[in-house]
């Protein structure tokens, strides 16, 4: 990614520190990402206690191996990394669940006998998350990290352990998911097909 | 959606910016051809803009507690062992005979005796010697001594002693230690310091923002921030005056620590207006990126912006570079956030990065509104071209009257967006602008049969005279019955009914359906009867 020589600098500053034990260039380095990285984890495991979890789990975790960043990415972007490895381990974990917001959903596509009721606000942010919550992890996380986090897709695929390619396919595939199930809920005014 | 089209794969991806640059032209290019295409870059548009939402779990600060954990360090193995070995050396150790002495705390080859209770504390802090505590001897009560520097010098054991004696309210051994805090001794002050870690005294504190803020003493500063860490208050509200604070600010800067940064942002989101200036600037010199974080999270709050915009102000040549960077580069919710402050407090120089943002998606909204409400020739016009794009962003975004606005000062001058196109989004758009343009449209002659669609949109009730006095025009008369159909206002029905007429009848007979929400049929003096009907 492309950033001003001072931010990285100063990164790569605290890194050093961090690296020679200073528990507070840490801190200060964790708390430069740490609400990305709480809103990653939350919106990949949908738990706020499971996301909780992990993301200490995390912290922790890279506090331990701070010595073997190489800086072959950003602070952040590794950190990430570390978050997603946790992560994976409790989503193979986990048994299928029913989502709630189903109900919504189907109460949204047959209200009535015509075209599926337009969803309100409320109602779409809502089905947007779930929509989001139910695509397979990795298209999920690869969405995130571009959503929220504006990642390269270079970034992403070092976040993932995977290739520029993958990211390409895996956010194609996100995102025409949700597109087609969606679609019956959004008026798009003059411009839909 | 098509999923037949070659381009689909790219118009997911298109607003990522990755793809090149001659590819990205040709799906912009197809997209204002290919209506499914647009559709479905329209509705990831929506998507991507809801998706994102803040959390705020705690657990950066939990897991940042758990740091001094040993098990946590890296190479914790050897601490373990340790802990393990001295475990077993306490277990198997022969045991004391229980005495009625205090209750002993042991640290290191010393033993501090801290008594049950805090007077007795005062008066029977015991030092021994290990092993076997042969050398034992009793303070006085604090009150009646000052801190000797070579007791303090002696060990760790002696430190815990002195500020046992610090807390048991010793005024004397409190001031002594802060003469001691300014000693030119390395060692004495070190020490001292390590006491006043410990004693957590007021007089001490003080002693401790003394030296910050008259020598920037870094120790000192590490002090007090791991004092207030433990605490409740920042160490900057330790009861200073403005003077004080604005002299602790610049130690701070002198320090600069992350923990002398992280004091300056908490202290900022607490203080007032005028101690906000003072601590953003102080924090711009540390740490620009959290600086501008600070700034814009504040924004958010509206009666903060008057501050935001004398600080803004106060420095542009920084602030507005920094905010621009951060709408391009920035992660979305600070861009978001940039966009607001940038769409109040910009420059001429911000229109470009909010145009570059228009791009970034999940940002579109935010940097489409920050340009209409930045205004300028230049914003308007890049605001209305997308808008004039993606038809559907006119009744979506927050800012689209303020858009109508830039539409209706751009409407007679912009050659390059078709006529028709720009009254259906004035319609769209709405507000007293959009109104008032289509109204001037209307006046000066324009025979646009989209004109009265777009007026009864923009202005609904307040249309309904225009669109009557329209309705025996040759050219916009049908356009206006259907334009008054739309509109749920029952005054319309008289002058629809008295052009209920062969040559209207088709026309008036919709609208008059979707007036009433039944079909009384294709006679007038049905409609008539059931006008009069309703009185």
């Amino acid at each position: 990614m492309n950033e001003g020589a001072r931010p990285v600098d100063h990164e790569t500053t605290l890194v050093g520190r961090a690296q020679g034990g200073d528990a507070s260039a840490f801190a200060s380095l964790v708390r430069g990402v740490g609400p990305a990285l709480e809103r990653f984890a939350l919106r990949l495991l949908g738990d706020p206690h499971e996301a909780q979890d992990v993301t200490q789990d995390a912290i922790l975790e890279a506090w331990r191996g701070i010595g073997g960043f190489r800086g072959e990415a950003r602070f952040g972007t590794w950190l990430h990394r570390i978050l997603l490895s946790r992560s994976y381990d409790r989503l193979r974990r986990r048994r299928p669940t029913t989502e709630l917001s189903d109900a919504l959903a189907d109460d949204l596509a047959h209200d009535g006998d015509g075209p599926a009721r337009e969803a309100s606000a409320r109602e779409f942010e809502e089905l947007v998350r779930s929509r989001i919550d139910r695509l397979p992890p990795t298209q999920r996380a690869t969405l995130l990290l571009r959503l929220d986090q504006g990642l390269s897709y270079q970034e992403i695929a070092y976040v993932l352990g995977s290739t520029r390619n993958a990211v390409r396919m895996n956010l194609v595939a996100a995102r025409k998911r949700l597109a087609e199930e969606l679609r019956p809920h959004v008026d798009l005014g003059g411009g839909g097909a | 959606m098509s999923t037949d089209c070659p381009f689909l794969s790219d118009v997911l991806l298109l607003g990522d910016g990755e793809l090149s640059f001659e590819r990205a032209v040709t799906v912009e290019a197809h997209l204002a051809v290919c209506p499914s295409c647009a559709a479905t870059e329209e509705l990831l548009f929506r998507v991507e803009s809801v998706a994102l939402r803040e959390a705020d779990l705690g657990a950066i600060d939990a897991a940042l507690a758990r740091l001094d954990d040993p098990v946590v360090e890296t190479g914790w193995t050897p601490w373990l062992v340790a802990a393990c070995a001295l475990l077993a050396l306490g277990f198997f150790a022969p045991r004391p005979v229980p005495t009625r002495e205090p209750a002993v705390a042991r640290g290191g080859s010393d033993t501090v005796e801290v008594a049950a209770h805090e007077d007795q504390a005062q008066e029977t802090a015991r030092v021994a010697t290990e092993p076997g505590g042969t050398d034992r001897f009793a303070l006085p009560p604090p009150h009646r001594r000052r801190i000797d520097v070579q007791e303090l010098l002696a060990g760790e054991t002696s430190v815990e002693l002195v500020a046992a004696q610090v807390r048991g309210g010793g005024l004397a051994a409190s001031a002594s230690l802060v003469s001691l805090l300014a000693s030119d001794d390395d060692r004495v002050r070190q020490r001292a310091l390590e006491v006043a870690r410990r004693a957590d005294d007021a007089v001490v504190v003080e002693g401790l923002v003394e030296r910050v803020t008259t020598v920037g003493d870094r120790g000192a500063w590490d002090v007090l921030a791991d004092l207030s860490a433990r605490g409740t208050e920042s160490a900057l509200g330790l009861g200073l005056d403005d003077e004080r604070r604005a002299a602790a600010l610049a130690a701070l800067e002198r320090v600069g620590t992350t923990e002398a940064r992280d004091e300056v942002v908490a202290h900022a989101r607490s203080a007032t207006a005028t101690e906000f200036a003072h601590a953003l600037e102080t924090l711009r010199r540390l740490d620009p990126r959290t600086a501008l974080r600070v700034l814009v999270e504040q924004d958010q709050d509206p009666e903060w912006r008057p501050v935001i915009v004398g600080v803004v102000r106060s420095d542009p040549e920084h602030w507005l570079p920094a905010l621009h960077e951060a709408v391009r580069r920035g992660d979305v919710l600070v861009a978001r956030a940039a966009c607001e402050v940038l769409a109040a407090h910009g420059d001429t120089r911000s229109t470009d990065a909010l145009a570059d943002a228009v791009a970034r998606r999940g940002l579109r909204d935010a940097a489409l509104a920050a340009l209409v409400e930045l205004g300028g020739e230049s914003a308007w016009r890049i605001a209305a071209r997308q808008v004039a794009r993606r038809p559907a962003l006119a009744t979506h975004f927050d800012g689209a009257e303020a858009a109508g606005g830039a539409l209706a000062r751009g409407v007679e001058t912009w050659s390059d967006v078709p006529l028709a196109t720009l009254i259906e989004l004035l319609g769209r758009c709405g507000g007293e602008e959009s109104f008032a343009a289509l109204d001037r449209l209307i006046a000066s002659g324009l025979q646009s049969s989209a004109l009265p669609t777009a007026l009864a949109r923009a202005g609904g009730e307040d249309a309904v005279a225009r669109l009557v006095d329209l309705l025996d025009q040759p050219r916009l008369g049908p356009a206006a019955v259907e334009a008054l159909g739309v509109l749920p206002v029952g005054r319309v029905v008289p002058e629809l009914l008295r052009r209920f007429d062969d040559d209207r009848r088709s026309r008036i007979h919709e609208a008059l359906v979707r007036i009433a929400g039944q079909d009384l049929g294709r006679e007038r003096a049905d409609w008539t009867a059931w006008w009069n009907d309703r009185g």
